[in-house]
């Protein structure tokens, strides 16, 4: 927990109805300084427009070297500390927040008249026209940021200072209004709901408010945040009023870029147009990208044309407590899998639905059915993961309307090299033959416990034994697990194309055992990577993948 | 015309040198310590710090005053072309365009590569050599607008964690929280990560960049190609040395991952950088 402090020279600076540069000075350097204390929640808070997680970062950087500066500055004039303040914070400005703070400063200088104290009115006029140039500066004026905030808070300040003029009465429902309008901000910006915060940079302002009127008063503040930092991860928005992002470079253009800016607003929002004139990138977010290029042509020529359906792109949310789990694409993917275990891993690979079977039967003709009329696609791809469930699969994908593509893996090792196969920027065609072809490089080996005596070809099998199968068919037969194992993947491996050993062990393992099993296989084969992973199965008691 | 870039270009000194590269530089920040990139931690020391701490860097773009200043110290005798990384990984492309428009009497013209790292540095490199050579600026513009749309990235890492964290994953977050062991074979798609496939092994890895490269590549024309990578150059050499054995491969050059892309890439990536020669 932090404490910031404040000195008792205040009431000499800053009276009720005047400011002067002294009082502006250290009531900006409490402003930053409480910011400053603040940077690391900022940082959590920060999903827009990229969520990389520094606003805090920058915009203590953009305020860093004028609170520098104004250490010294203590006899200086209203009119010197603006300046410097407007300097240093431009020519500092880090990220956009940063940026359109340093504008909002900017707007006080504007006040020319000022030499040595300010008015509430003064005040109220300095963040207007601060607010005025923020919307200038940036191509992208985006609202429920800093910049509403900004703007609401002066709307307020004018409002205040038209009647009364007790600067601390005006800061106390400027930062009131402020803080109203930064809880409204998810409500502007859906990418923030979805989050579940408030936009970063319009918390820094109101940060520098509550530290200005902290000062002003007299008060000590303490942070009383606790941000969870993996709140703001894998959700983005859903309901977009633009569907399509539309990036381009705009070459041998004759025009500047106001003018290409001023004929591209009307296509949608979030524009930014910059560049030189003879490379001007555009980046908009609109329904009608093909218009957009058609305006282009008219006054250069478009290149590098990027256009994303952002509806489809930015729907990340996953819901665990859903049956079919959402991932980014038009087509639903279905598999069964022998086991719970497998089952998290086959969804942690895309897929949307996983049947499993329990100890005595395989899921059902109308339990598919089921999951193939409930998958939110009408494309769908199967992955039945058993010979044994290849006709089952078969009938249901028969009965439903829906457009069934079937991936004939026979077992789940074959399931899973056909899912890491699968693109997403592919066309389904390709994925098909891709699938089809990796099922094929993988070999699938299971280890059980005989329950009865036999004999397999060559191999003698005694009740309780421990038998290794390669391709369905028993290989070896040991007397404990290890001799198994190692037998069998000997048997297994060509060359050295075999490099990653997966072994997943069953329900009825414990997993000391298998980890025990898993030491004994990486100290015999040191050329491969060996993997261990709960698989869950009934039918056998570990599943071994050599790919 | 003089060649501007940021550090995020891992160009090796001798050519950044010997071509007359200028180079701002980004900042990295580890602990409570930032460092510029390059100039104030070599990348075998921040290879070094970032195994013994627990903590995940993260990084800054260089301010519009950085990029002042170098435009004015060149000022208005030679035009400036600023290549810079995408616009969608940093904000440095923005500084650079900030600062161009405050000094209307220099001819600046701010590009942003729409990649990074390797792919940056092949065309910075191929620029300044043009530039070198006495091409006016036109030229050097049209080439490095061709430049753009034909280099081509493709990079791995061990682990997706520093992708992540940065928040520089772009579309390969959806291989994130994957649970088996993948290698992520990665390239950058104008301007973003983008995933490639999932992969098994590092030996099949490396395989299916070298068949990548083969499938690029036009008959009898050279394939121009540069390394990059962190910790270990072990599956560059053998990717440069299977390359060179398989098509007319010429390695421009091989250099340590600067410190801004290991903050995001992470210690254990590795990267190729290529074109086709027209």
């Amino acid at each position: 927990m932090m404490i910031m402090r404040m000195c008792g020279y205040r009431k000499a600076a800053m009276s009720i109805s005047h400011c002067n540069g002294e009082g502006f000075r250290k009531a900006f350097m409490a402003g930053a300084s409480w910011l400053n204390e603040n940077k690391e929640i900022l940082n959590q808070l920060n999903v827009f427009p990229v969520p990389d997680g520094d606003t805090g970062l920058n915009m203590s950087l953009t305020l860093l070297s004028a609170t520098d500066k104004l250490e010294s500055m203590t006899d200086a004039s209203l009119k010197e500390i603006l300046e410097t303040v407007a300097r240093e914070t431009l020519m500092n400005a880090r990220g956009c927040s940063g940026v359109i703070f340093s504008q909002v400063i900017a707007g006080f200088t504007e006040l020319s008249y000022i030499n040595d104290k300010f008015t509430c009115f003064d005040i109220a006029r300095g963040l207007k026209l601060g607010t005025e140039k923020a919307y200038k500066a940036v191509t992208k004026p985006t609202e429920g940021t800093i910049l509403t905030v900004v703007k609401e808070s002066s709307d307020e300040a004018i409002k205040f200072a038209r009647n009364n003029n007790n600067i601390l009465k005006m800061l106390e429902v400027v930062l009131k209004r402020a803080k109203e309008s930064l809880d409204k901000t998810p409500e502007m910006l859906p990418i923030l709901a979805q989050a579940g915060v408030v936009d970063s940079g319009a918390q820094g302002f109101v940060y520098m408010l509550e530290g200005i009127l902290a000062f002003v008063k007299g008060d000590n503040l303490k942070t009383s945040y606790n941000l969870d930092p993996d709140l703001t991860h894998n959700k983005v928005p859903q309901n977009l009023e633009y569907r399509y992002c539309t990036e381009f470079l705009l070459t041998d253009s004759e025009e500047d870029i106001p003018f290409i800016r001023k004929k591209m607003t009307a296509f949608g929002d979030d524009l930014i147009v910059i560049g030189s004139r003879n490379m001007i990138r555009i980046h908009i977010h609109t329904n009608k990208p093909e218009k957009v290029l058609a305006m282009a042509h008219l006054h250069g020529k478009p290149i590098q044309i990027k256009i994303d359906d952002m509806q489809k792109q930015h729907r990340h949310i996953i819901n665990k407590a859903k049956e079919e789990f959402n991932t980014d694409r038009n087509i639903s993917i279905i598999a069964t899998a022998p086991g719970g275990g497998i089952k998290a891993i086959m969804i942690s690979l895309g897929t949307n639905t996983v049947l499993v079977g329990d100890k005595i039967r395989n899921p059902s003709v109308s339990e598919l059915i089921d999951a193939i009329e409930n998958a939110s696609n009408n494309n769908i791809i199967l992955f039945p993961n058993d010979k044994n469930i290849i006709p089952a699969v078969n009938q249901a994908s028969e009965i439903t309307d829906k457009n069934v593509k079937i991936i004939p893996t026979e077992n789940i090792s074959q399931g899973i090299t056909a899912l890491l196969a699968f693109k997403l920027n592919s066309d389904t065609d390709e994925n098909l033959k891709n699938m089809n072809e990796a099922k094929g490089y993988v070999k699938h080996g299971e280890i059980t416990q005989a329950n009865r005596d036999a004999q397999y070809g060559e191999v003698v099998v005694q009740k309780n034994d421990i038998i290794g199968l390669y391709d369905g068919s028993v290989r070896v037969s040991e007397k404990n697990y290890s001799d198994a194992f190692l037998q069998l993947i000997k048997y297994m491996i060509q060359d050295d194309e075999d490099e990653v050993i997966t072994i997943y062990y069953g329900e009825n393992i414990n997993s000391a055992e298998a980890k025990d099993i898993a030491d004994a296989v990486a100290s015999e084969f040191l050329e491969q990577d060996i993997e261990l992973h709960y698989g869950g199965q009934f039918y056998c008691s570990y599943i071994i993948s050599l790919e | 015309m003089r060649i501007i870039t940021d550090s995020t270009c891992d160009l090796p000194r001798k050519l950044v040198e010997e071509y007359d590269i200028i180079i701002v530089p980004l900042t990295v920040i580890l602990g409570s310590k930032s460092y510029r990139d390059y100039y104030d931690l070599s990348p075998n020391e921040f290879y070094r710090m970032l195994n013994e701490t627990e903590d995940f860097p993260s990084t800054s773009q260089p301010s519009v005053d950085d990029f002042l200043r170098v435009y004015k110290e060149i000022g208005k005798d030679e035009s400036i072309l600023s290549l810079h990384i995408s616009m969608d990984m940093s904000a440095t492309p923005q500084s650079a365009w900030l600062a161009s428009q405050q000094l209307p009497d220099i001819q600046i013209d701010v590009i942003d590569s729409r990649t990074t790292s390797v792919g940056l540095g092949l065309i910075v490199l191929e620029a300044a050599k043009a530039a070198k050579n006495g091409a006016d600026d036109r030229t050097i513009i049209k080439l490095v607008e061709r430049l753009i749309s034909e280099v081509k990235v493709y990079f791995s890492v061990d682990s997706l964690d520093h992708l992540l964290k940065g928040g520089r994953i772009g579309k390969a977050q959806a291989l994130a929280g994957t649970m088996l062991k993948i290698k992520p074979l990665l390239s950058i798609e104008d301007g973003l990560v983008t995933p490639v496939e999932k992969i098994r092994g590092s030996r099949k890895l490396l395989r299916r960049m070298r068949e990548i490269v083969i499938r690029d590549s036009t008959e009898n024309k050279t394939v121009k190609g540069a390394f990059v990578w962190g910790q270990n150059e072990k599956p560059v050499e053998g990717l440069s040395r299977h390359l060179s054995e398989s098509l007319n491969f010429e390695e421009i050059y091989r250099n340590n991952l600067g410190n801004v892309i290991t903050s995001h890439a992470g210690p254990t990536a590795f990267a190729i950088g290529y074109f086709c020669e027209k």
